[in-house]
């Protein structure tokens, strides 16, 4: 493999070695692997920024057998924000869970992001479902409701868990199904060679399994239940990997599926895709109306944020990518802000419920802003990151004529920030919170809560760069040139 | 130029003071000063490329203004504020951040948002310090936000126009499009955004929250409104008008009366109140009405009188609010009246209010004369004599307030002084002092070929000559101005308080007006809102939720009914109903770990390196250890 082939496997390489050397200093116990995986997450961030410059005008395949590997704009932009989120997530478990004594937990949490990792650089659907299956099968155990670290907090009923384990399941045997029609239309695993020979009768019927699974995964309406079931009850790192990384993983599977494979059923899908979208947004926003529980009214706001990114599919332009490109990042942030705020407040005072933490701006401010913060971002507040990205998706149904989908797409937000506030204002009343004993939260904790309140403030008031990336990676994901490659 | 890092640096400053609290109380105002101190200082250091910012003249100019005004007002404030000290240097450092983000921004989405973002903490430095009773500060600050998002509800829909009408954000690429006939869209974005404008600038009818707004103001923030924030709203408008000179005629005859009924009513109620930082809030008024006067000849010399005499404003306004403040900081009372004769007392201070205010009446060879100058003599060269007249007359006007102001801070009743200005309110009013004394040194620049200099990249070839019979016509009108002073003297002592005084103070019943159609608005939003809560509450906001918590209910149960029931039927449930979920965790983790194996021996086939296949020795040797696991809990 030639140089510049090697410079950019760097993210994929980084991850398998990564991968395997955490899962190899598992025996020696928790502090190796623990810094293996911190260290290998961040270098796979590093090695994922520094190759997005070099395929965003055009896109490098790096292997045609036996498996088919390449890497284009649109894989590079998501690659960075997987990346983004993985190594957030292992910093707050690396700060956070420091009485988890399973190296088993790190284990997972790499082979996950080598799976996500591994998806990303797939072109066949051999590759693709195998990394997804890893992606799967490993985050069943960082997941695992772990009662002894989140002190105080009920640990919920198994059968969340094994709610999430059958979800899980479905959606992988559905994606099997389908990616199985296909192959037996086309005679081939390879995306290209699948799209130039397979049928449209076998097209149709494997759009429906596969679209499925990915929905499924996804958690949108009425395939949500499994998210709302077992986020909450997960280690607050887990939940953040999960929301921000994870599930987002089947946006990208169904978006590159839907813009190679079913490029010729896409305009007969368009306006369903957006009915749902904003159905799935509802839904979100009445499921949050009714939470007390903080992770839980989070996990409802990221089913309402799944139909943001439906939007991509619903309207399928240059704007609307662009949009739901950028959000995915703002996602990473905003998710990752919101669980280690929450993170913040059990850690101080083993509290996680609105009621409870009423006032708790007196003596948890950092916490207080970071959930602030992420609440109106999530909410399109200028000038926060959240507003860019909303923003555009908003432009991009007002281009296409969708002006009653853009009035909706607003209300809805309105509605999802009154949702929010009212958990902020709580925290943020002046006459509770006396009384209320704290402990001190560790400083690399508050450190990484202070640096994502940044990054959200820093994203929103110098936002061209990635607006600019998420341009690319929308063109490259309608032009799809590496196909032609 | 830099923008990047005076932004980062008053961010950092700013960010560091609010989060830290109370516990920085001490050392608040040498944070803030060192990072405002480092914003300018930085400025001078040249951007990375690439970045969305203006790297001209014009901005520029704004920029260093913003900039020296916050740090000379972070200085002052140093003994000025008592309560929550770190937070109102931090706002002070976040409200200078949003200013100099929205003059320096090239994309207009960025714009917006450092435009919004100079409301939050311009309200909570009104509200929460505001030199008033807490209802009444509420009540103002509650004022200046909804009209200034009033603004800015028009200027999203003039960005969102602009975009779908050329596809862009960027103001040059829009100005290079806009050379030549531009489309109604074009034309309707800039009609949209000067309309969101002038509530910012406060033409007149709009006007109404400035002079409560900067007047109830502490001290200190009341400088940097008046003598910043407004101008902001001047530098994009000329932005704007300078995109294109078709649409900048279309505006000339609104631009032309609003400024004209702005600059006499602002004279005219500026005469009449007793309140000192009222008066000088009404005189921002009739300043900022000559300004969008002069941007109403639609012609680029009308646009540079407006911006140099928008940075001179700037200069001798803070001066002028800096100056006052101590001194009714020290007589107790900010009424006229009280203050008489403590110009004596405090002579320096005195002195410098002195100064600034001659600036404001423009004054040879002060910078404020230079400015309006200018701005007289673009309105004769384009043709405007009325229009020149009516600036006269406001000159005139002006002049007699500021004659009313200087009379009585000069005048000859003593009073014992409640409190003495602390040291560091001296050298940053002087310092103000001084630049205003610079008027002459700038005069004589535009008489020179060094004018270009100052044109500021919006005339090429920038010609003036003297002229003298406006500069005679200009020493009549203050000399009027002084007359018209004399008589009010004569006729009630300069203090009037009758119903013409109280309806210009009113804004001619326009506030009143205001404040009854947002009863009317309020009553019925309440009356509709009640419609709706009530009857819709029970069906949407209560049933809604459960009817959508109770399907996901559902399908949950159906789930575990297809995988969790007993009948003996479905073995799929049976299976997974006798396995418990942490063994089935322990599975697929094993069964993750073998897989992770098969991934990196298929990635080390595919990608076929030396490297790889360490990789794949590594997996080989992970798949041995698969069996080997440590789960805890559940």
């Amino acid at each position: 493999m030639e140089a510049k082939g090697a410079l950019i496997a760097a993210p994929l390489l980084i991850a398998s070695i990564t991968a395997a050397s955490t899962a190899a200093a598992a025996k020696a116990g928790v502090k190796p692997a623990r810094l293996a995986a911190v260290i290998g997450s961040i270098a796979c961030l590093v090695a994922s920024f520094a190759v997005a410059p070099l395929v965003e005008d055009s896109p490098a395949i790096l292997s045609r057998t036996p498996a088919l590997l390449f890497l284009d704009a649109y894989g590079a932009l998501l690659l960075e924000k997987f990346t983004m989120a993985a190594a957030a997530s292992l910093l707050l478990a690396m700060v956070y869970l420091d009485r988890v004594d399973d190296p088993a937990y790190y284990v997972s949490m790499v082979a996950s992001l080598l799976g996500i990792v591994g998806v990303v650089y797939s072109g066949d659907l051999l590759s693709f479902f195998a990394f997804y299956a890893l992606m799967n099968l490993s985050s069943y155990y960082f997941m695992a409701p772990r009662p002894s670290e989140e002190v105080g907090v009920d640990t919920g009923p198994n059968d969340s868990l094994t709610l999430y384990l059958v979800s899980d399941v479905v959606s992988m045997v559905l994606v099997a199904s389908g990616f199985l029609i296909l192959y037996t239309s086309s005679g081939a695993t390879g995306i290209p060679e699948v799209v130039a020979r397979a049928s449209t009768e076998a097209l149709w019927a494997s759009l429906a399994l596969v679209i499925s699974g990915f929905w499924v995964k996804l958690a949108i309406f009425p395939a949500h239940a499994w998210f709302p079931g077992i986020n909450p009850w997960a280690p607050s790192p887990s939940s953040a990997f999960m929301a921000s990384a994870v599930r987002v993983v089947g946006f990208y599977g169904a978006t590159r599926m839907l813009f190679t494979v079913y490029r010729p059923l896409l305009p007969a899908l368009k306006s369903f895709m957006l009915y749902a979208a904003l159905v799935n947004i509802a839904v979100g926003c009445l499921l949050a109306l009714g939470q007390d529980d903080l992770k839980r009214l989070v996990t409802c706001s990221s089913v309402g944020e799944g139909g943001v990114l439906m939007m991509a599919w619903g309207v399928a332009s240059t704007t609307a990518l662009q949009g739901v490109f950028f959000h995915v990042l703002n996602l990473v942030l905003i998710k990752c802000l919101f669980f280690s705020s929450i993170a913040y407040f059990i850690s101080a005072s083993d509290r996680r419920t609105v009621y409870t933490l009423r006032g708790a701006s007196r003596s948890m401010l950092l916490g207080s802003t970071g959930f602030l913060i992420a609440s109106l971002s999530t909410c399109a507040m200028p000038p926060l990151n959240g507003f860019h990205s909303k923003f555009l998706v908003f432009l991009s149904l007002v281009e296409s004529g969708l002006l009653w989908a853009a009035c909706a797409f607003v209300v809805l937000d309105l509605l999802m920030l009154a949702v929010l506030m009212k958990a902020v204002h709580a925290m943020y009343d002046r006459y509770a919170g006396e009384g209320l004993k704290v402990r001190e939260p560790g400083l690399g904790l508050k450190l990484l809560i202070a640096v994502l309140i940044a990054s959200c403030l820093l994203v929103g008031l110098a936002p061209s760069m990635f607006m600019e990336g998420a341009y690319k990676a929308a063109l490259a994901c309608l032009n799809e040139a590496w196909m032609k490659g | 130029m830099s923008s990047l890092y005076p932004l980062l640096s008053m961010c950092l400053a700013g960010t560091f003071l609010v989060v830290t609290g109370d516990r920085l109380d001490r050392w608040a105002s040498w944070v803030a000063s060192l990072g405002l101190a480092l914003a300018l200082a930085s400025s001078f250091i040249p951007d990375p490329v690439g970045l969305p910012f203006f790297n001209d003249a014009l901005s520029t100019a704004f920029l260093l203004l913003i900039l020296s005004v916050s740090l000379l007002v972070c200085v002052y404030s140093h003994r000025y504020v008592e309560l929550d000290r770190a937070r109102f240097f931090g706002l002070l450092c976040l409200f200078s951040l949003g200013m100099a983000g929205s003059v320096v921004s090239r994309n207009l989405v960025l714009f917006y948002v450092f435009w919004e973002f100079m409301l939050l903490p311009s309200y909570l430095l009104i509200e929460h310090w505001a030199e008033c009773p807490k209802g009444r500060a509420l009540a103002v600050a509650t004022k200046y936000f909804i009209f200034t998002h009033l603004g800015g509800a028009l200027m999203v829909v003039s960005i969102v126009t602009f975009y779908m009408s050329t596809g862009t954000f960027d103001l040059l690429e829009l100005a290079s499009l806009a050379v030549g006939e531009v489309g109604r869209g074009f034309e309707l974005a800039c009609v949209l955004m000067i309309a969101g404008l002038a509530f910012k600038v406060a033409v007149f009818p709009l006007h109404v929250w400035l002079p409560d707004a900067h007047s109830e103001a502490p001290t200190p923030i009341s400088a940097m409104l008046s003598g910043l924030m407004v101008h902001v709203g001047i530098y994009v408008m000329v932005r704007v008008l300078g995109l294109s000179h078709h649409v900048a005629e279309h505006l000339c005859t609104p631009l032309l009366i609003g400024g004209a009924l702005t600059l006499i009513y602002g004279s005219a109620a500026a005469l009449m109140e007793l309140d000192i930082k009222r008066v000088l809030a009404f005189s921002s008024i009739s300043q900022l009405g000559y300004m969008v006067a002069s941007m109403g000849l639609a012609s680029a010399l009308g646009l540079l009188a407006a911006a140099l005499h928008a940075i001179s404003h700037g200069l001798f306004k803070s001066l002028l609010f800096l100056t006052a403040g101590t001194l009714a900081h020290a007589a107790g009372s900010r009424d006229l009246r009280v203050l008489r004769g403590i110009g004596g007392e405090l002579k320096v201070f005195g002195a410098l209010f002195t100064i600034g205010a001659l600036s404001l009446a423009a004054i040879p060879p002060l910078n404020g004369f230079f400015t309006k100058e200018f701005i007289v003599e673009a309105a004769l060269e384009e043709g405007y004599l009325r229009l020149a007249i009516l600036m006269l007359l406001g000159s005139a006007l002006t002049m007699a307030y500021v004659a009313r102001l200087i009379c009585f801070v000069y005048g000859s009743s003593y009073r014992p002084l409640k409190e003495h200005p602390a040291r560091s309110m001296i050298p940053p009013s002087v310092a103000l002092g001084v630049a205003c004394a610079l008027g002459l040194p700038l005069g004589v620049m535009l008489l020179t070929p060094a004018r270009d200099l100052v044109a500021l990249g919006l005339k090429e070839h920038l010609e003036l000559h003297v002229n003298a019979s406006l500069l005679a016509a200009s020493m009549l009108a203050l000399l009027a101005g002084l007359a018209l002073w004399f008589a009010y003297w004569r006729i009630s002592y300069g203090v009037y308080l009758g119903r013409l005084s109280s309806l210009l103070s009113s804004g001619l019943g326009i506030d009143h007006a205001y404040s009854r159609l947002a009863k009317i608005f309020l009553r019925s939003s309440r009356a509709l809102l009640e419609t709706v809560e009530g009857k819709l509450r029970t069906s949407f906001l209560e049933g809604l939720p459960d009817s959508a918590m109770s399907m996901a209910k559902r399908v949950a149960r159906l789930h575990e009914k297809l995988f969790f029931s007993k009948a003996k039927f479905l073995p799929m449930a049976a299976r997974l109903r006798s396995m418990h979920p942490s063994r089935a965790v322990r599975w697929a983790l094993n069964a993750g770990l073998a897989l992770l194996a098969l991934c990196l021996a298929w990635l080390a086939a595919s990608l076929g390196s030396f490297r790889l296949a360490l990789l794949v020795v590594l997996a080989l040797a992970l798949a041995s250890i698969a069996s080997w696991r440590r789960v805890k809990g559940g």
